[in-house]
């Protein structure tokens, strides 16, 4: 198929672009890297006809392409992207997406466009919120005025694709506009937005739902109160709602092994299936709904509106913290995952800050931790209430914020000292109804990538795992009493051997060597752990049908026969999890944004001591508290 | 990534202020409309200012401010909202408008 024109969507922050790309281009996103341009944008190719496509590219929201910008800010790399495009083979487009209801200061933005030296074509979103105030745009006017193609549509229209795919399937002989004439965009504004008859009414009311949240959820008072509420139950939820569902899978787990058991003996081919792939990759899978349901979270805050109100509450906490109101866009991110969170750093504006932030992002609970938290929790609070239990996850998600706050404190008054940080300004849109085909196609998204993962790095890490659990190593550890020949050869192997080599570090710790391979598997990415675990205690079981994981851990034992782990153990577990980055794409993500080696090498380090010095002081008191 | 060196992001009074008809952004009451007089900032931080919307001669009325010295919430222009930080407000001339009811 012919590519016959590159069609770049650059739009301000919340002019309704991401909506407008999803619309588009349907599920087909994927995220491209130009050549000779250090950003990961959106990217997807949709047919125009039989033999001819428009790639259409999403760039991150920018307030202006001109003016003094940091090369690695977003307006930077915006900026930087335009000028590879002019060089580009493909004729190159541009297509401002740009809010009806905010049309003057759109329109500043369509000037600088316009002296970009591309062809452009304006797409006004939106509109039904326009209407909604009052107002219509003259989009013939504005086409005339600017000397470019407008087309006032909204994301949430049926016809939304078809229109814009007709006005860029004549993309390609579109030609770049003389930036000659400077034109008042002031009076532009005033002159194509048409009052309807019940205008002043109708603007009054949106105006007036906007105050009385605002009222409440920016409240001195109640707007902290409720925002901290809001995100305790988005964590409590991400606990209880994916509890009976994970445990179904758990028993579906089982079952499937019990039965794969039934049919093939317990020979190795039978091991490998069971304790292999389904105890590891398994168990991990059942971890899906909760990762599904803190994506789906984050983008209905970002999108309804709420995630701006939360930047203005937050502003000071972090400004304390060394940090910006700014930060907290790929703070709250990260709690998805990391990697995204670093790159979307690039909104902050000020460079010490953005390093600060990248810094710290690591130290967010991302839902990789999601399946080691929940298989902790479940197998060694199981006798507390069910209250308690949520608590104790929540709480694990504040650790990671809190240890985060206190690592920018530290580090803006040791590493990166700051001077006069650059000011917070952030535009607070206008609350939304969040669109559900846009929603549903993140968690989509989030569920594909997590059981692709699953099914391959994860899969593959756990058959490796299986196989150095049976190859012999140097040394041979003492199994324990009426060990099977499997169990005293998996204690002999070389992932043994590994893991026992560290005990002397990790003993204070409360970490055996059991725990020791598990934290070696998980070094490049933490869900690895639960799978690796898995697999180790898979082996261990003796029993006649397979027991959960939770059931395995509860009942290992010492070799002189003592229960292995309690609450101590768990909780100095999770105290390393909360703090560690075993997470080669986390690293590679720091590497990549600070284009320095130094700082990833410095977040592993640093993470790591901090998770050890911690995980042994938390699992001292414990014991010494008798947990 | 570039280092953060010291950046100097302000011009002209570092204080709060009420001076004839003028007053800095951060002084002005709550649901007072005025008019932008002028941006006491660097050229960068002030063609930022101006992206965002906050453009000399256009209407601006804070409509709240966060506890604990947090940023103005303010309203720009009839139809933009902005979080603006305080130190960054103190910046910004405005001039009531007179006559105008909050």
């Amino acid at each position: 198929m012919t590519e016959t024109a590159i069609v770049t969507l650059v739009g301000r922050p919340n002019a309704g672009k991401s909506s407008l790309f999803n619309a588009v281009t349907g599920a087909h996103a994927k995220v491209g890297n130009f050549p000779g341009v250090t950003v990961d944008v959106l990217e997807a190719q949709v047919p125009i006809s039989e033999s001819e496509a428009v790639r259409f590219v999403d760039l991150p929201g920018v307030y202006t392409v001109e003016g003094d910008t940091d090369p690695e800010s977003d307006e930077g790399h915006a900026r930087r992207f335009l000028e590879e495009l002019t060089h580009h083979q493909t004729p190159a487009v541009i297509a401002q997406v740009l809010d009806a209801t905010q049309l003057e200061l759109g329109l500043r933005l369509t000037l600088e466009l316009r002296r970009r030296g591309l062809p452009l074509l304006v797409l006004a979103t939106q509109h039904d919120a326009l209407i909604a105030q009052g107002f219509e745009l003259d989009a013939t006017g504005l086409s005339e005025a600017l000397g470019v193609p407008v087309v006032a549509t909204s994301a949430r229209e049926a016809t939304v694709r078809a229109r814009v795919l007709e006005v860029t399937a004549e993309a390609a002989r579109l030609k770049a506009v003389p930036p000659t004439d400077s034109i008042d965009v002031e009076a532009l504004a005033k002159r194509v937005l048409q009052p309807r008859v019940d205008a002043k009414e109708a603007f009054a009311r949106v105006r007036a739902r906007t105050e009385r949240l605002d009222a409440v959820l920016l409240h001195p008072l109640l707007g902290p109160v409720f925002f901290l509420a809001f995100m305790t139950a988005l964590f409590a939820a991400v606990f209880f709602i994916a509890e009976p569902v994970t445990g179904l899978i758990d028993v579906l787990n089982q079952a499937l092994g019990a039965r794969i058991e039934g049919a093939l003996g317990t020979g190795w081919v039978s091991s490998l299936l069971v304790d292999g792939v389904l105890g590891g990759a398994g168990t991990v899978l059942a971890f899906l709904p909760q990762i599904v349901i803190l994506t789906v979270a984050l983008e209905l805050i970002d999108a309804s509106g709420y995630l701006a109100r939360g930047t203005f509450l937050v502003d000071r906490l972090l400004r304390f913290a060394g940090l910006g109101g700014r930060s907290f866009v790929p703070l709250l991110s990260a709690h998805a995952c990391a990697v995204p969170a670093i790159s979307s750093a690039r909104i902050i504006r000020d460079p010490g800050q953005r390093l600060r932030t990248i810094l710290v992002l690591p130290l967010m609970t991302c839902s990789a931790r999601i399946p080691t938290y929940g298989l902790l929790i479940t197998t060694f609070f199981a006798a507390k209430s069910v209250w308690f239990r949520g608590g104790l996850f929540v709480a694990l998600y504040f650790a990671g914020l809190g240890f985060g706050l206190i690592a920018s404190l530290v580090l803006g008054r040791t590493v990166k000292r700051t001077s006069q940080p650059l000011p917070l300004v952030l535009e607070l849109p206008p609350y939304r109804v969040p669109q559900v085909a846009v929603v549903a196609r993140v968690g989509w998204r989030a569920a594909t990538r997590f059981v692709r993962d699953v099914g391959s790095v994860i899969l593959i890490a756990a058959v490796v795992l299986w196989a150095l659990l049976t190859v012999p190593g140097p040394s041979a550890g003492t199994p324990p009493p009426e060990a099977t020949p499997r169990v005293v050869a998996m204690y002999g192997s070389l992932a043994a051997s590994v893991g026992r080599a560290l005990e002397p570090v990790t003993t204070p710790a409360g970490f055996d060597w059991r725990l020791n391979v598990g934290l070696i598997g998980s070094l490049g990415a933490r869900e690895l752990m639960v799978g690796t675990l898995g697999v180790i205690f898979g082996i261990e079981d003796t029993g006649d049908d397979p027991a959960p994981l939770a059931d395995r851990l509860r009942d290992a034992r010492r070799a002189d026969g003592t229960t292995a782990y309690g609450m101590a153990t768990a909780l100095s577990l999770m105290v390393f999890f909360v703090l560690a980055c075993q997470c080669i794409s986390t690293l590679a993500a720091v590497r990549r944004e600070t284009r320095s080696w130094r700082w990833p090498l410095f977040v592993f380090v640093y993470t790591y001591g901090a998770a050890w010095v911690l995980s042994v002081v938390v699992y001292q008191l414990a014991s010494a508290a008798g947990l | 990534m570039r280092s953060p060196t010291p950046v100097c992001w302000t011009r002209g009074p570092p204080q709060r202020y009420t001076r004839g008809a003028v007053t800095s952004l951060d002084a002005l009451p709550l649901h007072t409309p005025a008019l932008v007089a002028a941006l006491h900032l660097e050229p960068r931080e002030a063609t930022w200012l101006r992206a965002v919307g906050l453009v000399e001669g256009c209407s601006v009325t804070v409509l709240r401010r966060a506890p604990w010295s947090g940023p103005l919430h303010v309203r720009v222009a009839e139809r933009t909202e902005l979080a603006i930080d305080r130190a960054l407000a103190l910046h910004v001339e405005v001039s009531p408008i007179t006559g105008a009811r909050p």
